[in-house]
């Protein structure tokens, strides 16, 4: 099932279409900082991005953080919100359900598929990043060859290319993990309507909410349950040494909600009626 | 072939010819059925009929019989007030073509996705193969074929893609032959020329057939049919009946639902009439049908047959006369001993569109002050 | 019932009783965690009080929070001190002894580090990629994240609250044992006696083996709930590793600049203009002359006076005096309840005060310096 999942999502023209967007923003950015040459002032805009100008080869972490609170969320749910509500519109889910495929197989496929969406959308915009970066702001040589280029860490210790290259990934792993939220909840509402803008419409409105409650002071007493509320510790991880702690909670974090929200998916899917 | 030909004799254009003919085939089948499952069936269809003082199955005499494929007793589904289902008590036997009859919004395809453990009965039991349904319905769901309400298929994909991945997604079957069975499954619905087209840019009857294809994917011991002819043209529609009436001939049972009259008096053996959530009727199409004992005689002078027949004429209608006799033969050498002349003589049978509307109430969806 | 597996209404009721005990029992563990009782650790008030002065050789290494409640307004140059008490730093700390530490002020997407190596400092601005190397004393400066890490804190409080004479009069009672940081921590509450202040108590919760202060807790007189706040998050009893202790140098991607005066306040000693009397509103002048800024005041009662050159101190005058209240033509005062910041003008420079004292005394500062 989870073959034909994979299948499914990359035979779609629209998951090509959000990975270019998701890609499109960090490039667009890159033009506009090449050719003005204005940096954000020190300590606002989003995060690495002055540093960038001086050096190219970080803006793919500067990518991430352009992406990571709004798009790629955004991005999740309206494809998390159509996984179960989608198919239930467009008349796949019963042949699906008939074959037969198991509900709680058909859940987790869906997930992995998730899964797998942002582990290919975060690479695509990534790599595009790398290379934007390269081309558009130049890297500055490390001592002797050009290339690959160091990159200095928020502690300004300078990051040697292999620990660059790990520092990316375990970027790439917490934000997937960090998506699991978002596509939890959103893969939950799926399963109670059959709307998948509804679903999707749901999820965003609980991420919204988490957000703004993230920044309340009134609030601070439910802070560190909020599911947002260390999406970017992931910065942590170019700092010197690795700042693990939100790193952990935040993984934590996410994969409670995951747990809770697949529990309840499952709970509502497993005798749900498919009926129009 | 010959199945086909047996067919098309029963077929309503060729309900002249029967009425005369009196198709042998389907008399002697009938009949078979009847001495086989003895006076037990014939109660058990009777007190379907009665099925709206209770749940018919607890008089059905519980155990279903080994060749039924599908048994229901006292099948209810509530949606909130709106009871959709009521304490229908279905049996489809082994190599039936059983109709489920009734409009739209009588609770047919509630029925049938109940079947197909896809809606959850509030109350009553489904036996489907020998199994319990929904628990055990993944047990039986392998040897189901299945068209519910229209064909569902991702629209950007092609038929031929669109099947493998269906059939990719179950259990069974290797990866090795999925081609080839997709693209016998595909030849005999008549897609086997389909191109690279999306589905989105299918008409709707080739989404049928699409639809249909699905279904027979595995060669299933069952087939669930929801409304299969949905847009197809009367040509289309012809070729599927072959194609069911074919598979039926190879062993798979059928169970169609439709609210066309005549697909399921042209096609079935077995009948069903959903009515307001309720099986008002579920009797075999053969014994529905039985002659009533009058026999119609079309002659240009119906004065004087009515003379000669003195008291025995019940009906008369223009140049028609209905006759209680019990043998037509010797009615008409009667008759033309008599010298008057015979256009046209038939045994007169019960149409099904009669006995629909006896067990019926008013139309569904009409909405009296 | 009969149903024989026909109607699954009461599975779909377990399943989302299931779900209920499952997302039950998770919601608890933290809170579980918070509540796991205390160790009844207790100590003579003398005892804890010897053990928390002596804390200054133990190293450890740790992640601090401090969250102030006060509601100080930006002011203009002094943004980073402001933020100190208004809101929540998050702080890295590092030390292996009184001459080599680090710590890391941490925000969203930087990070300030100041680095102790020896006699200089070393101060890392991720924002601005500059190394800044401090050289030579620093008689006067302005406070900085480094000074809220529950062991430098709890120190200095200490030490105020301690440096008279015993049988001044401040009073130290012992508190219900903590948990901080998952340590066992023992508690001292100083109780102010000193006339004019605005703490009502600090209360110092430490580690019961060094006397290591892991949360310190400041409550304002008239408050029932702490309006500043410092605690360790996480913190580990052992030193730290050289190299995390060891400044970056600079390179590709990282300035550098040498300097003698850290901020605007060494900048403005340096300069050496102004003049501040020898005692200010009834309190005694307690440093070293220094040209630009004076500590006044004894204990927890105490407050500073520095004079800011032109442009930056007249845009400090302007907030204090929107969001304060008028003490005369030329005077300020903004009462935070804890913090009180008074801003005079005089002449063409601008006093600047603040200090855990009463409006009522920063108001008489105020109208004798100007």
């Amino acid at each position: 099932m989870i073959t034909v999942e994979l299948a499914k999502l990359f035979r779609r023209p629209r998951t090509y279409v959000i990975t270019g967007l998701l890609c499109a923003l960090p490039f667009i950015v890159a033009v506009f900082l090449a050719t003005t040459r204005v940096p954000p002032p020190p300590g606002q805009g989003g995060a690495f991005l002055s540093a960038v100008l001086s050096n190219g080869a970080l803006y793919p972490a500067a990518a991430m953080a352009l992406v990571m609170p709004v798009f790629l969320p955004v991005s999740v749910a309206v494809l998390a919100g159509d996984a179960v509500a989608g198919e239930a519109t467009a008349g796949t889910l019963r042949y699906l359900l008939v074959r037969p495929v198991g509900r709680t197989r058909l859940l987790v496929a869906k997930l992995v598929s998730l899964v797998v969406f942002v582990l290919f959308a975060i690479v695509a915009v990534l790599v595009t990043a790398y290379v934007t970066g390269l081309a558009l702001f130049g890297s500055e040589p490390s001592a002797g060859v050009a290339l690959p280029a160091d990159v200095t860490s928020l502690s300004g210790v300078t990051i040697t290319p292999a620990g660059l290259a790990l520092r990316m990934a375990g970027t790439v792993a917490y934000i997937v993990i960090s998506m699991l939220s978002v596509a939890a909840i959103a893969l939950f509402l799926s399963t109670v309507t059959d709307s998948g803008l509804g679903a999707a419409m749901g999820a965003l409105a609980v991420l919204v909410t988490s957000q703004v409650l993230a920044t309340l002071d009134a609030a601070a007493a439910v802070r560190p349950y909020l599911p947002t509320r260390y999406w970017l510790a992931w910065i942590d991880f170019f700092r010197d040494p690795v700042l693990w702690r939100d790193i952990e909670r935040g993984a934590g974090i996410q994969l409670v909600y995951l747990g809770a929200l697949l529990l309840a998916a499952w709970a509502a899917f497993v005798t749900r009626d498919v009926a129009n | 072939m010959t199945t086909k030909r047996t067919e098309e004799r029963i077929g309503p254009e060729e309900q002249a010819e029967a009425r005369i003919k009196a198709p042998k085939q389907q008399r002697s089948k009938a009949a078979k059925e009847q001495s086989s499952k003895g006076a037990g069936a014939k109660e058990h269809s009777a007190t379907d009929r009665a099925g709206r003082k209770g749940p018919s199955g607890e008089k059905g005499k519980s155990e279903p019989r080994e060749h039924s494929l599908i048994v229901t007793r006292g099948l209810t589904k509530r949606y909130g007030r709106i009871t959709a289902v009521d304490g229908v008590g279905l049996e489809v036997r082994e190599g039936d073509r059983y109709g489920l009859l009734g409009p739209n919004g009588s609770g047919k395809t509630t029925l049938v996705r109940m079947l197909l453990g896809l809606v959850f009965a509030t109350r009553g039991e489904i036996e489907v193969l020998g199994r319990p349904v929904p628990s055990r319905v993944r047990e039986v769901l392998p040897q189901i074929g299945a068209m519910v309400e229209g064909p569902g298929a991702y629209g950007h994909l092609s038929g031929r893609t669109n099947l493998k991945l269906f059939d990719a997604a179950g259990p069974g079957g290797g990866r090795r032959d999925r081609m080839r069975r997709v693209d016998a499954a595909l030849e005999r619905v008549g897609l086997a020329g389909v191109d690279r087209r999306p589905v989105r840019a299918y008409s709707l009857g080739m989404r049928q057939r699409l639809g249909l294809a699905g279904a027979l994917l595995r060669k299933p011991r069952l087939l669930v049919l929801d409304e299969p002819t949905n847009g197809l043209d009367p040509r289309g529609i012809r070729e599927v009946r072959d194609l069911l009436t074919e598979l039926n001939a190879e062993g798979t049972t059928v169970l169609l639902s439709s609210h066309l009259l005549g697909e399921i008096n042209a096609f079935c053996t077995r009948v069903g009439v959903m009515d307001r959530g309720r099986l008002v009727l579920q009797d075999d199409l053969a014994g529905l049908r039985r002659p009533t004992g009058r026999v119609l005689v079309s002659t240009p002078a119906p004065e004087r047959a009515v003379a000669l027949l003195d008291g025995r004429v019940e009906t008369r209608d223009g140049t028609t006369i209905g006759v209680r006799h019990a043998d037509a033969a010797a009615l008409n050498s009667e008759l033309v001993a008599a010298g008057i002349p015979v256009t046209e003589i038939t045994v007169e049978r019960r149409s099904l569109e009669q006995v629909v509307l006896d067990v019926t109430s008013t139309s569904s969806d009409r909405v009296d002050a | 019932m009969g149903a024989r597996g026909t109607v699954v209404s009461s599975q779909a009721r377990r399943r989302w009783l299931v779900v209920l005990v499952a997302v039950v029992l998770l919601g608890s563990v933290p809170v579980l965690l918070a509540l796991r009782p205390a160790g009844a650790g207790t100590m003579d008030p003398g005892t804890l009080r010897a053990r928390m002065a002596g804390s200054g050789g133990q190293a450890f290494h740790g992640y601090a929070q401090s969250n102030g409640l006060l509601p100080v307004p930006a002011l203009p140059g002094l943004s980073d001190v402001t933020s100190l008490v208004s809101g929540v730093t998050e702080m890295r700390t590092w030390y292996a002894s009184a001459e080599r530490w680090r710590v890391d002020v941490v925000r969203g997407a930087g990070e300030t580090d100041l680095y102790q190596v020896g006699d200089a400092q070393v101060v890392w601005e991720s924002a601005a990629g500059q190394l800044t190397r401090i050289v030579g004393a620093q008689p006067v400066r302005l406070p900085r994240g480094a000074d809220l890490t529950p062991p430098v804190l709890g120190a200095r409080l200490l030490a105020l609250a301690t440096e008279e004479a015993p049988g001044a009069g401040d009073r130290f009672e012992v508190l219900r044992g903590k948990r901080v940081a998952g340590i066992d921590a023992v508690g001292l509450r100083i109780v102010p006696a000193t006339v004019g202040t605005t703490v009502a108590y600090v209360d110092v919760w430490a580690e019961p083996g060094t006397g290591l202060p892991l949360q310190v807790e400041i409550t304002a007189r008239g408050g029932s709930r702490p309006v500043f706040v410092t605690r360790f998050l996480e913190v580990d009893l052992s030193a730290p590793e050289d190299s995390v202790l060891t400044p970056p140098v600079p390179g590709p991607g990282v300035g550098s600049v040498v300097t003698d005066t850290s901020d605007l306040l060494a900048a403005a000693n340096r300069l050496g203009r102004g003049w501040l009397p020898e005692r200010l509103g009834g309190f005694e002048r307690q440093d070293t002359p220094v040209a630009a800024a004076g500590v006044y005041g004894t204990g927890l009662a105490r407050f500073v006076v520095a004079r800011l050159p032109g442009g930056a101190g007249n845009r400090a005058y302007e907030q204090v005096r929107t969001f304060g209240t008028p003490a005369g033509d030329d005077a300020a005062v903004l009462p935070t309840g804890l913090l009180t910041v008074g801003a005079v003008r005089a002449g063409r420079g601008v006093y600047l005060i603040a200090g855990l004292v009463e409006p009522a005394v920063i108001e008489r500062v105020a109208r004798e310096l100007s």
